[in-house]
């Protein structure tokens, strides 16, 4: 075979192996396949084990425990979290609202949107409806499209379609919304308060030093977003203050370990209407400028005060998006 | 498949990560057990696909199968070899599940994963109309539809090197063959699917 003849096969091989390789390239068992796995054998696990009857711990802390938490707040939190599911795994029916308002510690109610109460075994239970009370250790599922949580304390938890969580008080006092399932997506706009606002996830827990954020958790990974301000995110590994326009990431493939990048908080919320439209309206602002056009006038938004300054270190990155001067209109189907 | 006379490579990098990770999850480290179905999921994807010919079911099977594999990890006695362990639950739970479909020996069918919005991590070429998509889709399935007519032997082979996108070494330690079995075989493979092609699109193929 001449050296022309083997350089022909050669390119006719790689050919054929890129045939081959095309043909195979829209195959499932990438990412998505992975987490849903994880995902099924994860609820497998847990249907399990509550039906071993430890529904105790199906709120529990994390398999690894966040280090701000000692063995008293995580016991009370398990406890709490035991007893108010324990009620629900019960196999009488559920109960009506008002049946259980007196053992429930009401936190919040239900902004726009609605929410699903659902016993220890997953079991569709009550459904809520804006203006419903939301108590500590019950676990929330919202319906198909994002919901609201209007916390007492002036926090708004935006919660993304199909996201579960629990919301749970710590022994400093602060509050959690810990996130149960394997996937979810929370943005907070956190109100300032004496004791500090968490998120908990499977992978990170973020502690709240300013003011809004997003918490995508995936069962591969989960990203923190910050729009405004600072927060703390942890893992069992690792550690880092995070400020506006960064996006912390923690994966199984790094052992928890903690990567930070610059993100545009358009990309990590576009399910949340305010950050798009926010976000829109600066981009729109800066198409005038460049355009040497007057800009337009500023969205009409303001439910911060207008003297009072962003949350969030002087020293860190500027607030990607300015100050919201408005409740966020937060409610219509998830887009992504 | 038949003993070979030649030992397949020994334990590589990867092998020794998966022996560190069952291990590990031995000891009940369950983010482990995470990290290993992350490493295989593609691997016992392309092992389930050999023997169903189907993505769906072979999905289905890769779930089964990694049940299987947390229920059973501890009874490993070898963690380095994890994947031709692997390998051999996932085979065993893919003809389970042709067993329980009663579809063995059918070839050739359409495959239902074709149409999936959720299959594939790869996004298509963002400058291509629909109609170029189509083809290309259309392309893809009957390629595999090809693959899908050679021996079940051949078919893993094919699999593991053009799905999983594994090496010669790599398919050797998992299937126990030899590196020069494994490279005989795979020519001889991709000789006959070369043939095949041909047969079914003509020589533009």
């Amino acid at each position: 075979m001449s050296d022309r003849d083997a350089e022909l096969q050669l390119a006719e091989d790689a050919e054929f192996d890129a045939l081959l390789s095309a043909a195979f390239a829209d195959h499932p068992f990438g990412d998505e396949a992975v987490e849903r796995i994880l995902a099924g054998i994860q609820q497998e696990e847990r249907q399990q084990e509550e039906r071993q009857g430890r529904a105790a711990s199906a709120g529990a802390a994390p398999s690894w425990t966040p280090r701000w938490v000692q063995g008293a707040a995580a016991a009370a939190a398990i406890l709490i979290g035991g007893l108010l599911l324990s009620h629900f795994s019960s196999q009488a029916p559920s109960p009506a609202p008002e049946q259980v308002a007196s053992a429930r510690q009401v936190v919040g109610t239900l902004g726009p949107g609605f929410m699903r109460l659902d016993d220890a075994d997953h079991q569709a239970g009550l459904e809520l409806r804006e203006g419903s009370e939301l108590a500590l250790g019950e676990r929330l599922v919202a319906l198909g499209q994002p919901s609201e949580l209007r916390l007492s304390d002036g926090t708004r938890v935006a919660v993304h379609a199909d996201t579960e969580l629990f919301l749970e008080r710590e022994e400093d006092g602060g509050l959690s919304v810990r996130l149960s399932g394997a996937e979810g997506r929370v943005f907070c706009e956190v109100a300032k308060q004496r004791a500090p606002f968490r998120v908990r996830g499977q992978h990170v827990d973020v502690q709240v030093l300013g003011t809004r954020f997003v918490v995508d958790q995936g069962v591969r990974a989960s990203r923190v977003t910050v729009v405004e301000g600072r927060v703390e995110v942890r893992t069992s590994v690792d550690a880092l203050v995070i400020g506006a326009g960064d996006q912390a990431e923690a994966a199984l493939a790094t052992g928890g370990r903690l990567g930070q990048i610059r993100v545009t908080p358009r990309r990590a919320a576009l399910w949340v209407p305010a950050l798009r439209s926010e976000q829109e309206a600066l981009d729109a602002a800066e198409v005038s400028r460049e355009s040497n056009r007057p800009a337009p006038p500023p969205v009409p938004t303001s439910s911060r005060p207008a003297n009072e300054a962003p949350v969030g270190s002087a020293g860190l990155d500027q607030p990607v998006l300015p100050p919201r001067k408005q409740p966020s209109p937060l409610g219509p189907p998830r887009e992504d | 498949m038949s003993p070979e006379p030649e030992a397949p490579p020994e334990p590589d990098a990867g092998a020794r990560m998966d022996g560190t990770l069952v291990r590990r999850c031995q000891a009940g480290e369950r983010k482990a057990f995470d990290l290993l179905v992350a490493r295989h999921t593609r691997f016992a994807g392309a092992v389930a696909f050999s023997v169903t010919r189907d993505y769906h079911s072979a999905l289905d099977v890769v779930q089964e199968s990694f049940v299987k594999v947390l229920k059973r990890l501890e009874t490993l006695e070898e963690p380095e070899r994890f994947r031709p362990w692997l390998r051999n639950v996932v085979r065993s739970a893919a003809l389970d599940s042709l067993r329980r479909k009663k579809v063995v020996g059918r070839s050739g069918e359409a495959l239902p994963g074709d149409a999936d919005e959720d299959a594939g991590d790869s996004l298509p070429a963002p400058d291509l109309g629909p109609a170029e998509l189509s083809e290309q889709a259309e392309l893809r399935a009957q390629v595999r539809e090809v693959v899908s007519t050679l021996p079940e032997a051949q078919r893993e082979l094919i699999t593991l090197k053009y799905l999983d996108g594994a090496s010669y070494e790599d398919i050797a330690r998992a299937t126990g063959l030899s590196l020069s079995s494994v490279e005989s075989r795979l020519f001889r493979a991709r000789n006959a699917l070369r043939k095949r092609l041909v047969e079914r699109f003509g020589a533009r193929s």
